[in-house]
């Protein structure tokens, strides 16, 4: 995979770089008191030179043309489930816990098996209302109440 | 997987089950439960003295008071929170002067101290300074003397900064005419500034007399002074800092309060009720065990010591120039 | 022997039908804490507090003490089943712990760790009983230098945490590293790479991170397979580990619960660290290094194995000190003084009935813990039956539960996704999750300390000699990166060697 490492080690010089770059306008303070970007700073630092040693590593070698690190079939299973989630975070508190769940668990099983929206829905139903007497009502996790509420 | 209609209609009724559980609730207040957010995490004096404060609240409520959990932003989220809910006496927050008081004067934490109408003041916590029991200091003034002479060879240990404790640090500075601070240490709970006294590496701490406690019974630390009007009822032999000539009281308030435009009626019917519980004998007995005394005060008496405590705050933050930087 | 006089009186209490019930009833709640994410024992003591009050201490703290190390048994159910530690101290169980679930030995896995646990748990009691006084001095000579020294020690077992080059192991540790320096500056109150967020304030939350660096992650990469094919090998082998899985586990469980018991004494030293230490000391140990990663038994049974170990050393400084060493212990703390024990120095002496009740009761809960889940085995194996069609949504949607009960907050999942796909990016890239971790741990614990020991030095790195604690570890430390690394440098310049 070697040239997903060339891509994989700039990506990481560059995160080295961003910390590093913000640490060192932190206070360093002294020896004797050392201040917010004294460790912040190191740490980034040695970071950036890691990764530098990482990028001249993997350039040096021919890239060998090993298997292709990006999904190949599903990609969009996966955006899918990335996005469904995103959503149901931005979701969840306005919406609250019941509906929010039956939504992304319905997404989530039509995903899974594309097309059984019978199956889905029991599947979303059971499990939101199994979790949701399970973990609020018995171990009193208070789920945002959203819509539902008062 | 094969799905009959039975077990779709089985499935069905189990989530409108608990649809209807979570929406049903009438008119008058309290007509459901009330939730005490916590803006702490598990186990703290916060949660064990709001729990208790719950447990007793079913009689005099007539709806139980859930204590939730909303820990995280050094107390901030949960009462940032409470400061947004909807006004109708169902969120409530259980907090305290370091993040009502302190933290609006340092910060901007995502409210302000009118964001909030007090209920009741349950306790207060007070601050006590404390050295190792076989260092020399008998007295606060040896240990001021001793700082004046070698500000470079003691040590301060601290924790939560900026907070209460290394305010009042400052004031008794001070006070005391001592113009060069120690090197302050903080650390990240009291049972590492304990250990910290006790081995040697810091001299002396400030901390709130529950944290300390386990070690000035076992005669290990030593307490100096006591940060308050009055001494505590559990170490009466030890003064008060201004018996010794230092204007500080230094405590730590916990208060139920509601956010601003809760509705009279519903405030009213609160503090009745608040105030039966904190005289409850199950939470009485329960409090004494804690070590933690009931310090009740009703919702306008405590808004007017709020009012001057946060004036006196805000005067010496100012003079300090603690206000952190934007 | 006074001491077995005491202990003989301890099982009287503990033994009596209500105290069995009561600790039956701990360590049922604790196991089940454990196998669910997000929700600590903290959290279920604090809930079950005010319901003790009219119960006598003595049974109180049965109950909830069983709450806690229960919750270590439960702990890495999910982590061998699929990917998900259910607490800080499981995430290294996750690494041959799931490798042997996907080979069909996830019995044997599930396990081992029983037995490992009870092991751990019921060796570091009899340290409990004899050393006591004795661990409580060693827990006191920990200070700010000391600390700096173990967490350098600490930081070295990255070497060994890591399955393939030690340049990718150390990046991500030091990306582990930089999210640890998010949150407010303990020294200053300042906001460091909060990036504006208030949620951020207390630093990035542990369980959400690696509940998405794990758990979601390993979802993303098995959805990109064509589902039909099973995740798990189908084929069931055994349920319980065989004479050579014994073999190699034994030996590891003995180191295990001498690690664990150390590192448990010391306050903040934590179970987390012990299980880390003793994945890296089996590793090192083993004449087949390269086992572990793909599903070596030892590196389920000594990281189990530590982390029981290290939850009952930490009720040393809890009984001997009167300091808890951990938000559950503290909690703890709280439940004793609620039932008028005053916890601290002297409590092993005045309070002799109530220590000897609840040291023997620990003993009987051990034994109940192993015979409760030698028999969940069998059911836990069973989801592993179960498509991964139908188990990967409701894999999601137990994290995302676990991710929001842990503080309430909707944030929490959103942190969970975001390393969810951070995680999937890493592995694609080849770096591991564990070093990330453990840095991340660390981290705090390393800065911390190192700028309260040059403050108290005043500003001297000579104290990180003067101490013989700290002086040891730092050269412990030395001594195993100049071990590790020069094989590593030789090999690359007998590579270069080669190339030319």
């Amino acid at each position: 995979m070697r040239r997903w490492d060339r891509i994989a080690s700039v990506v990481v010089l560059a995160f080295g770089g961003i910390v590093a770059f913000a640490a060192l306008k932190m206070d360093l303070g002294s020896l004797n008191q050392p201040g917010p970007g004294f460790l912040p700073s190191g740490g980034a630092c040695l970071l950036a030179v890691l990764s530098l040693v990482y990028v001249v590593l993997s350039f040096r070698r021919a890239p060998d043309g090993e298997e292709s690190p990006w999904p190949k079939r599903h990609g969009a299973r996966l955006i899918a489930v990335v996005a469904s989630l995103a959503l149901y975070c931005a979701a969840l508190s306005s919406a609250g816990y019941i509906p929010a769940t039956f939504v992304l668990m319905v997404i989530l099983f039509l995903v899974a098996d594309p097309g059984k929206w019978h199956a889905a829905l029991v599947k979303a139903a059971l499990s939101t209302a199994i979790t949701y007497l399970v973990f609020e009502k018995l171990l009193m996790v208070q789920f945002p109440a959203g819509l539902l509420g008062a | 997987m094969r799905i009959t209609t039975s077990t779709l209609a089985a499935a069905m009724s189990i989530f409108v089950g608990a649809l209807i559980s979570v929406s049903a609730w009438s008119d008058e207040y309290p007509s459901r439960p009330v939730s005490l957010v916590i803006p702490y995490g598990a186990g703290g004096a916060f949660d064990i003295t709001a729990r208790l404060l719950a447990s007793v609240s079913q009689k005099h409520l007539g709806q139980q008071l859930v204590p939730t959990l909303k820990p995280g932003g050094g107390a901030t989220i949960g009462t940032a929170f409470v400061a947004r809910a909807k006004p109708d006496g169902y969120t409530l927050v259980y907090a305290a002067n370091s993040s009502l008081t302190v933290a609006p004067l340092l910060e901007d934490p995502g409210y302000t101290k009118d964001d909030f109408i007090p209920i009741a003041k349950i306790t207060h916590l007070t601050y006590v300074i404390a050295v190792r029991a076989d260092k020399p200091w008998k007295t606060l003034n040896d240990l001021l003397v001793h700082i004046r002479n070698n500000p470079k060879n003691v040590v301060f240990g601290a924790t939560g900064i900026p907070g209460l404790s290394t305010i009042g640090h400052s004031i008794l500075l001070k006070t005391a005419g001592i113009a060069t601070a120690p090197p302050m240490v903080p650390f990240k709970g009291v049972g590492e500034q304990v250990l910290s006294v006790l081995k040697g590496d810091t001299d002396y701490m400030i901390q709130i007399y529950l944290g300390v406690l386990p070690q000035i019974r076992a005669k290990e630390l030593r307490v100096l002074a006591v940060l308050d009007d009055a001494r505590s009822p559990l170490m009466p032999e030890v003064p008060t800092a201004k018996e010794l000539g230092f204007n500080i009281a230094l405590n730590m308030w916990l208060s139920v309060l509601a956010p601003k435009g809760t509705p009279e009626p519903v405030l009213d019917k609160l503090s009745v009720a608040v105030a039966k519980m904190v005289k409850d004998p199950a939470f009485v007995e329960a409090m004494a065990k804690v070590d933690s005394p009931i310090l009740y005060q009703d919702r306008r008496t405590f808004q007017a010591f709020w009012n001057e405590e946060y004036k006196a705050y805000a005067n010496l933050i100012e003079q300090e120039g603690l206000r952190k930087k934007k | 022997m006074d001491l077995l006089q005491h202990l003989a009186s301890g099982f009287q209490v503990s033994l009596l039908p209500i105290n069995l019930l009561y600790c039956f009833l701990g360590v049922l709640l604790g196991t089940l804490i454990g196998v669910l994410p997000g929700i600590g024992p903290t959290a279920a003591i604090a809930l079950l507090l005010p319901i003790t009050f009219h119960v006598p201490a003595v049974s109180t703290i049965i109950l909830l003490a069983g709450i806690y190390y229960g919750a270590m048994y439960g702990g890495s159910t999910t982590s061998i089943l699929v990917n998900i530690p259910g607490e800080a101290a499981s995430v290294v169980t996750c690494i041959d712990g799931y490798q042997m679930a996907r080979q069909g030995r996830a019995g044997p896995a599930l396990g081992i760790s029983a037995f490992g646990s009870f092991i751990g748990g019921t060796l570091a009691l009899v340290g409990l009983m004899f050393a006591a006084p004795a661990m409580a001095r060693f827990a006191r000579e920990f200070g700010a230098p000391e600390y700096t020294g173990l967490v350098c020690l600490g930081l070295s077992l990255l070497i060994y945490l890591g399955g393939g080059s030690i340049i990718k192991s150390l990046i991500s540790a030091l990306i582990g590293l930089a999210l640890s320096f998010v949150g407010q500056d303990m020294f200053t109150g300042q906001d460091r790479f909060t990036l504006g967020m208030r949620e951020l304030k207390d630093g990035i939350g542990l369980v959400p991170m690696f509940m998405g660096l794990f758990g979601i992650s390993e979802v993303l990469i098995n959805l990109e397979k064509t589902i039909a094919r099973e995740v798990f090998a189908t084929k069931i082998r055994q349920l319980l580990p065989s004479r050579e899985d014994w073999g190699r586990a034994f030996p590891a469980m003995l180191r295990g619960t001498g690690i664990g018991f150390l590192l448990g004494v010391i306050p903040g030293g934590s179970a987390v660290i012990a299980s880390f230490a003793s994945y890296a000391l089996e590793k090192k140990l083993s004449s087949q290094p390269e086992r572990f990663g793909s599903g070596a038994i030892e590196g389920v049974a000594g990281p189990e194995t530590a982390n029981n170990a290290a939850a009952t050393g930490a009720f040393i400084p809890l009984f001997a000190l009167g300091i808890p060493s951990n938000a559950t212990t503290a909690i703890l703390l709280g439940a004793l003084m609620l039932h008028g024990v005053r916890p601290g120095p002297m409590l092993m002496e005045q309070q002799a009935g109530l220590f000897w009740g609840i040291v023997a009761s620990m003993y009987v809960g051990n034994v109940i813990l192993l015979i409760l889940n030698l028999p969940l085995i069998g059911l836990w194996v069973k989801i592993l039956k179960v498509p991964y069609k139908t188990l990967f949504p409701l894999i999601l949607l137990f994290c995302v539960i676990g991710a929001y009960s842990v503080e309430g907050s909707v944030f929490d999942v959103g942190v969970m996704l975001a390393f969810g796909v951070v995680g999937y990016v890493l592995r694609k890239m080849g770096f591991e999750g564990a070093p990330l971790v453990l840095a991340f741990i660390l981290g705090p614990m390393l800065e911390n300390s190192l700028r309260q020991s040059l403050i108290i030095s005043h500003g001297s790195f000579l104290i990180f000699v003067q101490r013989p604690i700290a002086a040891a570890c730092l050269l412990a430390t030395v001594i195993l990166f100049l071990t590790a690394l020069v094989p590593f440098v030789r090999r690359k310049r007998e590579l270069l060697a080669d190339e030319a």
